[in-house]
């Protein structure tokens, strides 16, 4: 078996973009959550959102699709960087969790013929454009796109990991990006009574693990990775390791998760058998921590399963009150908190966590904690049911 | 038979029913998420010693924006003058369609009705309709059986799912010529 390890990393998020900046937010507990501005919002009900920003300014586009946008500036960013360049064209690989496609809603409603024959002109095919930008930026080995809705971009770090470390030859480019901040998507997510419909601070509506919690908000960004064999990669680049890879399905409710959390803490324990490891290697876990009622107890009886007496006191962290439901880029994106983690030896505290619900008993952070950290535990989970759990390790 | 292969035109009931738990739960199908629990309902019914944790990825086809109701949501969006209006798309646009239409436009739902109605657990994906994704599936997996399917809407309404119980040494390696159309990759595999 080969060591797999990450060696370079690039996000969008709205926290920041880029490494420093996105890990200066997360020492000063910045938030990113507000109101839409890309999309004209006249009498939309709801107009929480979680945009993404560069520098501290919402990057603007409007009638695009954004998912492009931000795997573009990333994949910009790793090219300049050299992340792939000891690779020849044909060994770069490039596997990334995306959203849904985009539609063009205001131009087909100004076509000349927008009737429901002539839709597919308008809609921005998500495979098509990986496929495109693999071959803007010389990365031909092969391109996946994972739709597995919440959990596509953990999906695909965990293919990435598997193959590599059953011998796939090369690097892989992978990770994720997603927007649903536009008017059909953002609408349609609305109309389902999938997001907060709280009111006051925008900073304050998303709520994981709190008494209060009253749902999510929509985010957007992307993360990028560069995962590559430990043996054939450059020693001082490398960030992290990643361990293990697990995956299951709730097989329950399409609406709900699992309440028993029992499939979710399945996947976990086959991340630690990939592993090698036991629970208590486990130093912290970066949850999905959705902010939403039902999750977040499912996930504490999750951690409950897995850590038994532990899970009161193993420190978590949720990443989506700072960053919104990030959706299909949601693993990717908060799996840089958990590199943060490692590199920083600390676990950030759960930005807008202040009272502890008693079906809750976790361990949630108020303030920043300084541990030894070598083995950190990501999980997330989808709308449908799917799960994945994912241990980065200490590179040593 | 380890490989099941159903097509529906678009006037074509899709007999979904008689693999419910609950009837209702067909309200929130597209059609390629009928079709798809049809066809491996299908499959596991001939093949019923599979285990549940069986690992699967399916390659899902290009959005059902016809099953969302696009249509109506166009229709209520342009205002007098013919151009898109926020307030209009508010007002008379988005509310003309059912809120449970949104699972009909979310990729993994073929995957996880499957998965809630036959009570499948096991290692999973879902990739956008190509061989490679269902290629990539199988490298990570260490089982030596694996459940690989692929469905798509053409622009007619016509749905063709496929589904097939593999060994891993049927598939070929990721260097191997293969279609890159995963409906096309399967209907050439040979399984035993």
């Amino acid at each position: 078996m080969n060591r797999v390890v990450i060696t370079d990393m690039q996000v969008v998020s709205p926290i920041g973009t880029g490494k420093k900046e996105f890990y200066t937010s997360l020492d000063n507990g910045v938030t990113g959550l507000g109101t839409l501005s890309n999309i004209a919002t006249d009498s939309f009900p709801n107009t929480l959102a979680a945009e993404a920003k560069q520098k501290g300014v919402v990057i603007g586009s409007r009638n695009r699709d954004r998912k492009e946008l931000f795997m573009r500036m990333l994949l910009n960013e790793m090219q300049t960087s050299g992340s792939w360049e000891r690779y020849l064209p044909d060994q770069r690989h490039l596997w990334a969790g995306m959203g849904i496609d985009y539609f063009k809603l205001e131009s087909f409603c100004e076509s000349e013929n927008p009737t429901i024959n002539n839709w597919h002109g308008h809609s921005v095919n998500t495979q098509q454009v990986l496929k495109q930008l693999s071959s803007e930026f010389e990365i031909i080995g092969s391109q996946m796109t994972n739709v597995s809705a919440c959990v596509a971009s953990s999906q695909s770090i965990g293919a990435a990991f598997r193959n590599l470390r059953n011998g796939m030859e090369g690097v892989c480019i992978t990770g994720g990006a997603d927007s649903m901040l536009n008017h059909l998507h953002y609408m349609g997510f609305y109309k389902l009574g999938a997001l907060t419909g709280q009111s006051g601070d925008p900073q304050k509506a998303v709520k994981p693990f709190d008494l209060n919690r009253s749902g999510l908000v929509l985010g957007e960004g992307a993360a990028l990775f560069t995962i590559e064999q430990e043996s054939v990669a450059n020693k001082n680049k490398v960030l992290a390791e990643i361990a293990g890879y697990g995956c299951t399905m709730d097989s329950y409710m399409i609406t709900d998760p699992l309440p028993d959390g029992s499939m979710l803490a399945k996947a976990a324990r086959h991340a630690l058998e990939d592993a090698g490891l036991n629970i208590d290697d486990i130093d912290c876990v970066h949850c999905h921590g959705t902010g939403t009622p039902k999750n977040d107890v499912a996930e504490a009886q999750a951690l409950k399963i897995l850590f038994g007496s532990r899970s009161s006191e193993i420190p978590v962290f949720s990443l989506k009150s700072q960053v919104g439901h990030c959706i299909a880029a949601c693993g990717a994106v908060e799996l840089c908190a958990a590199l943060y983690s490692i590199e920083n030896q600390c676990v950030p505290p759960t930005v807008n966590f202040e009272t502890a619900d008693p079906e809750i008993p976790l361990n949630v952070l108020k303030e920043h904690a300084s541990m030894p950290i070598k083995n950190v535990l990501k999980l997330n989970a989808a709308f449908g049911g799917q799960n994945t759990a994912l241990i980065v390790r200490k590179y040593e | 038979m380890r490989k099941f292969y159903q097509s529906w035109k678009l006037d074509e009931v899709i007999p979904v029913t008689q693999f419910l738990k609950q009837k209702k739960i067909k309200k929130y199908f597209n059609r390629e998420t009928a079709a798809a629990v049809t066809t491996l309902g299908m499959l596991l019914k001939e093949n019923n010693t599979i285990p549940t944790t069986i690992p699967i990825c399916y390659a899902t086809g290009d959005l059902a924006y016809q099953d969302y109701g696009l249509d109506n949501i166009i229709n209520g969006s342009i205002d007098d003058g013919g151009t898109f209006s926020t307030e209009c798309f508010i007002e008379k646009g988005i509310v003309a369609i059912s809120p449970l239409n949104q699972f009909k436009i979310l990729q993994n739902m073929p995957l996880c009705f499957s998965a809630i109605e036959f009570g499948l657990t096991g290692e999973n994906a879902v990739v956008y309709n190509d061989s490679t994704g269902l290629r990539i599936f199988a490298g990570q997996i260490d089982a030596p059986e694996l459940m690989l399917g692929a469905g798509r809407v053409d622009r007619f309404g016509t749905v063709e799912v496929l589904f097939a119980l593999c060994r891993k040494e049927e598939l070929p390696s990721m260097n191997d010529q293969a279609p890159d159309d995963a409906l096309e990759f399967l209907k050439n595999l040979e399984v035993l």
